[in-house]
C-alpha cells in the first residue's frame, strides 16, 4: 500500500469527514458503474454503493493494508452484489435494456456517450455472462485492475481469474455473433 | 502448450511467455482467435460507460456516519444505565423472594402414632405365604363351570350367541 495510501486510511480510521469525502469521490462512480454492471439496475447499483462505502468505513479498523484500499471497497462491493443476485434469483440475468447507460446524475457537458449500436451489443453480450465472468470483465477493462488485484477482490486464485477473463471474451465474441 | 494456455497467456496483459508466442504464430487458428478475442477487449473497453459519481451519495454516506457515530456515543450511557437497573432489579427480586431466615419452622406437622407405625413383619409374611400356595393349587380342584363363570359374554360367544 502507498505511504499517501497509508496515511488516507489513518484517517478514515479515525473518522475524518475529509478523507471520508475523498473517499466517496474517488471510488463512488466507478463503483456504481460496477455495481450496475452487477445487478442490471440503477437504483440497486447506488444503494449498494452507499452500503459498500459505509462498510468500508465501518471496517476501516480492520483493514490491513494488505490489498489496496481501491481493491478492499470492490470486494466488498462484489460480496454485497453476490447477496443481491442471491436474494433476487430472478436478476442472475441482468437484461441489457435495464443497464443504466450511466448513473442517474447529470452528466456533465461533453460526457453524454452516444448508444451506438456496437455498445448495445456489448451490453446485451456482458449482460448474458455468468456473474463471476462479468465481474472480472468489469474490473479489468473498466477499473484497469490487475489479475492478481481481481484475485484479491474476488477471492480467487489469481490463474482462475485469468481463466474467468478468457471465458467471459469468448463467450461474449460468440454471443455478438450470434446476435441478430 | 495448448491452444488454450497459449490465449490465456495472450489476454492476460504483459509481454507472452516466449512457448505461448511461438504456438500462436505456428497455429493460425489460435493467432485467429486471439486477434478477434483482443478486439473484442478494446471495444469493451471504449464503450465503458462513464463513472459518474451520483447526486447525493457524498452526502448521503456523511449522514449514516455521523448518525452512527452520535448513536455509539449515546449508547454507551444509556447500555450502562440499562445494566445497572436491570442488576438492581434481579438483585431485589431474589431479596424479595428469599425465607427471612434459614432456621426450621417452629412447629413440625405432627404424625400421629397409628399413621407412623409400619405394619407387623408378621403379617406381611403370611399374606406371602397365602399367595404362594394358592398359586400352587392343582388345577383339578376348580371345576369347568366355575372358569365359564369368570369369562366375559364377548368370549363365551358374544352377546347374540
Amino acid at each position: 500500500m502507498p505511504e499517501d495510501e497509508a496515511a488516507w486510511v489513518e484517517q478514515l480510521k479515525a473518522g475524518d469527514e475529509e478523507a471520508v469525502r475523498e473517499l466517496v469521490r474517488s471510488y463512488g462512480g466507478a463503483l456504481v458503474r460496477f455495481l450496475g454492471g452487477m445487478t442490471g439496475g440503477a437504483a440497486e447499483a447506488e444503494d449498494l454503493a452507499q452500503e459498500a462505502l459505509i462498510r468500508l468505513l465501518e471496517h476501516a479498523r480492520e483493514f490491513r493494508g494488505e490489498s489496496s484500499l481501491k481493491t478492499y471497497l470492490f470486494r466488498i462491493a462484489h460480496n454485497l452484489a453476490l447477496n443481491f443476485l442471491a436474494s433476487a434469483p430472478r436478476r442472475h440475468e441482468v437484461f441489457p435494456e435495464e443497464m443504466p447507460d450511466q448513473p442517474s446524475a447529470a452528466p456533465a457537458p461533453g460526457q453524454q456517450v452516444q448508444a451506438s449500436e456496437d455498445a448495445e451489443r456489448l451490453r446485451s453480450a456482458m449482460a448474458r455472462l455468468p456473474p463471476q465472468q462479468r465481474a472480472v470483465v468489469m474490473l479489468r477493462i473498466w477499473q484497469d485492475l490487475s489479475f492478481k488485484e481481481i484475485a484479491s477482490a474476488l477471492s480467487l486464485a489469481e490463474g482462475t481469474a485469468k481463466a474467468h477473463y478468457f471465458f467471459a471474451l469468448r463467450n461474449m465474441r460468440r454471443l455478438m455473433e450470434a446476435a441478430p | 502448450m495448448t491452444c488454450q494456455d497459449a490465449l490465456r497467456h495472450g489476454l492476460a496483459g504483459g509481454p507472452m511467455p516466449a512457448e505461448a508466442r511461438e504456438h500462436v504464430r505456428a497455429c493460425p487458428a489460435c493467432a485467429r482467435e486471439l486477434s478477434a478475442l483482443r478486439a473484442v477487449e478494446s471495444r469493451l473497453a471504449g464503450a465503458a460507460p462513464p463513472a459518474l459519481l451520483p447526486v447525493g451519495l457524498e452526502r448521503r454516506v456523511l449522514a449514516r456516519v455521523r448518525r452512527r457515530r452520535r448513536f455509539d456515543w449515546a449508547a454507551i450511557p444509556a447500555a450502562a444505565a440499562l445494566l445497572t437497573a436491570s442488576a438492581l432489579l434481579t438483585a431485589w427480586l431474589l431479596l424479595s423472594s428469599a425465607p427471612p431466615s434459614s432456621s426450621p419452622p417452629a412447629a413440625w406437622p405432627q404424625i400421629s402414632a397409628e399413621e407412623s407405625a409400619l405394619p407387623a413383619v408378621e403379617d406381611t409374611t403370611a399374606n406371602l405365604l397365602q399367595a404362594y400356595d394358592s398359586l400352587n393349587a392343582p388345577m383339578g380342584d376348580v371345576e369347568p363351570e366355575e372358569i365359564q363363570e369368570v369369562l366375559s359374554p364377548t368370549e363365551q360367544g358374544g352377546w347374540n350367541g
